[in-house]
């Protein structure tokens, strides 16, 4: 009898982070926005008073159990390994502007999938600048811009940011004075407490196994053509596809769609940025999350530069509306492209000189 | 390793280790006493929630009184007579945005389409609960039902006058609000 042959694990994260962030709105996410890396931080960064946007002020359950999700898949398969050391700062950067990219589309690369899954033909040109992005890092990679490599390091370092996962998961259960919620808004648009950790669980573990990154995917197809990571990447939108058309929450067209805008060369600009900033420090928002869990520090400070620019973006406007992007976040979008051309100048300066 | 390093280097670990240990016993004790007289304070105290439900509950009520005179002559279509007594509102009461529902809906029912768009824009932006179905004061729903009906008469309006600034910039506006009311992390 001929055996059974398992989808990849990569196909299966994608289906279940697809499915998983369209039902996530069904049972009261908000819309088109059921997973999104950068809404999530800009929520946690309000929770933490880090910003003072109340509507936008929840500590979401999803991205602890993602965190958490690939602490605990990482140390069950041995995979818990603790790097880092590689460009510090710059990747702190990064983080920042990888945000105030995600700020100015309205969403993260996840986020853009979800909204093209459901009919969103406005996030047409952020896929677009995503790809151009990711093709256009991927030559400066081909012709040696690369970051400082990671190097091994003491293993409490890497038990530092899920311990702050721990942390967060217990003020969501016992609410301190100082973490905030929101009562209206985004804030008030949430999945029932165990339900979202029980997926952000659940998808934190698949993604620390299958290693499934948007722009990890793109760019391996880019560069080598493989399709491993890229199938899981087709597989997220295919299945958020699928349940938006089931549930009833597909809406084809450019109007009426929830959370976007009809600045389509901002959203192509920011997406660039969002491709390049990630295949820089080697990841989307939602893979340095989950590396920040399987013990990477590098990713770790990632996110914290993330979560900066998370906050950051609602501070000081760095993002768009409905109505449009804000100019302060063209700028930022600028400046952000600016410092990627930057850095992977001076590195490849750097490489051709050694 | 000598044997004084190390002596004082399992005494210095040694040290380290039970110091450690009171202190994580020290902060759950604090945590927990703490944690216990929350617990009994609670009854006495108001949550969040509560308190922006209570909140919402005020204003409601609040609105209800003011907007009488317009809520009535709106409802028996005397529409100049409902415009004296929001102005008379908007004059006691310049910063409540529900005045400027009331504005749109007015300019919308005497066909002021353009007006009654602008008005509903300065509304949603000044207060975002009206579009927001998590709170009392949602009026999303019917907010859409006059954007639905204005839009097919503004593309119809654009494809005589293409143009007209005004129209354009109506029609822009329009769309904006539907992206608003269809929800979304914003």
């Amino acid at each position: 009898m001929s055996r059974l042959k398992l989808p990849d694990i990569s196909i299966v994260t994608g289906v279940v982070l697809g499915a998983g962030a369209v039902l996530l709105t069904l049972v009261g996410n908000p819309v088109n926005s059921g997973i999104c890396i950068s809404c999530f931080l800009e929520n946690l960064a309000g929770a933490l008073q880090l910003q003072d946007s109340l509507r936008m002020s929840y500590i979401r359950p999803e991205l602890v159990g993602f965190i958490l999700g690939s602490f605990f898949m990482a140390k069950q398969s041995r995979r818990f390994r603790v790097t880092g050391g590689s460009s510090p700062l710059i990747r702190f950067l990064l983080g920042f502007f990888m945000i105030v990219g995600c700020g100015v589309f309205i969403g993260c690369p996840i986020k853009m999938i979800l909204r093209l899954g459901a009919g969103d033909l406005t996030a047409v040109a952020a896929l677009l600048g995503l790809l151009f992005g990711i093709w256009l890092g991927g030559k400066y990679i081909r012709a040696g811009s690369v970051l400082d490599r990671a190097q091994s390091m003491p293993t409490i370092n890497g038990y530092i940011l899920p311990g702050i996962g721990f942390l967060l998961l217990l003020f969501l259960f016992l609410k301190p004075s100082f973490i905030r919620q929101g009562f209206s808004g985004p804030a008030a648009q949430h999945a029932p407490l165990w339900i979202s950790l029980a997926i952000g669980l659940l998808i934190g573990g698949l993604a620390q196994r299958s290693g499934l990154c948007i722009t990890g995917g793109i760019r391996n197809f880019f560069l080598f053509r493989e399709k491993t990571l890229f199938s899981g990447v087709v597989a997220i939108f295919v299945s958020a596809l699928m349940v938006s058309l089931v549930s009833g929450q597909f809406n084809l067209g450019m109007e009426a769609q929830p959370g976007a805008h009809h600045s389509h060369l901002w959203s192509f600009l920011a997406m660039v940025l969002v491709g390049l900033a990630a295949v820089i420090v080697d990841g989307c928002p939602f893979r340095q999350v989950i590396k920040a869990g399987e013990g990477d520090v590098d990713a770790g400070l990632t996110c914290f530069g993330m979560v900066t620019g998370a906050a950051m973006v609602i501070t000081w406007q760095l993002r768009s509306t409905s109505a449009g992007p804000v100019f302060n976040g063209k700028i930022a979008t600028l400046l952000g492209l600016i410092f990627c051309l930057t850095i992977i100048l001076s590195y490849r300066k750097a490489r051709v000189k050694r | 390793m000598g044997i004084k390093d190390k002596l004082f280097g399992s005494f210095l670990d040694s040290f380290t280790t039970v110091a450690l240990t009171l202190m994580i016993a020290i902060t759950a004790v604090m945590l927990i006493q703490h944690g216990t007289a929350a617990h009994q304070d609670e009854g006495a105290a108001v949550s969040g929630k509560e308190q922006a439900e209570k909140m919402y509950r005020q204003r409601l009520e609040r609105d209800k009184k003011i907007y009488q005179d317009v809520e009535k002559f709106f409802g028996q279509k005397q529409y100049a007579a409902a415009q004296d007594a929001l102005q008379k509102v908007q004059e006691e009461h310049p910063d409540n945005p529900r005045s400027l529902i009331y504005q749109a809906r007015l300019q919308y029912n005497t066909g002021k389409m353009v007006d009654a768009i602008s008005s509903y824009r300065r509304a949603v932006d000044s207060e975002p609960d009206f579009i927001d179905n998590n709170t009392p004061l949602f009026i999303g729903k019917s907010i859409m039902d006059d954007l639905t009906a204005s839009k097919e008469k503004l593309v119809r309006e654009k494809r005589l006058r293409p143009k007209d600034k005004e129209i354009k910039k109506a029609l822009d506006e329009l769309l904006y609000l539907q992206r608003r009311v269809a929800g979304g992390c914003e």
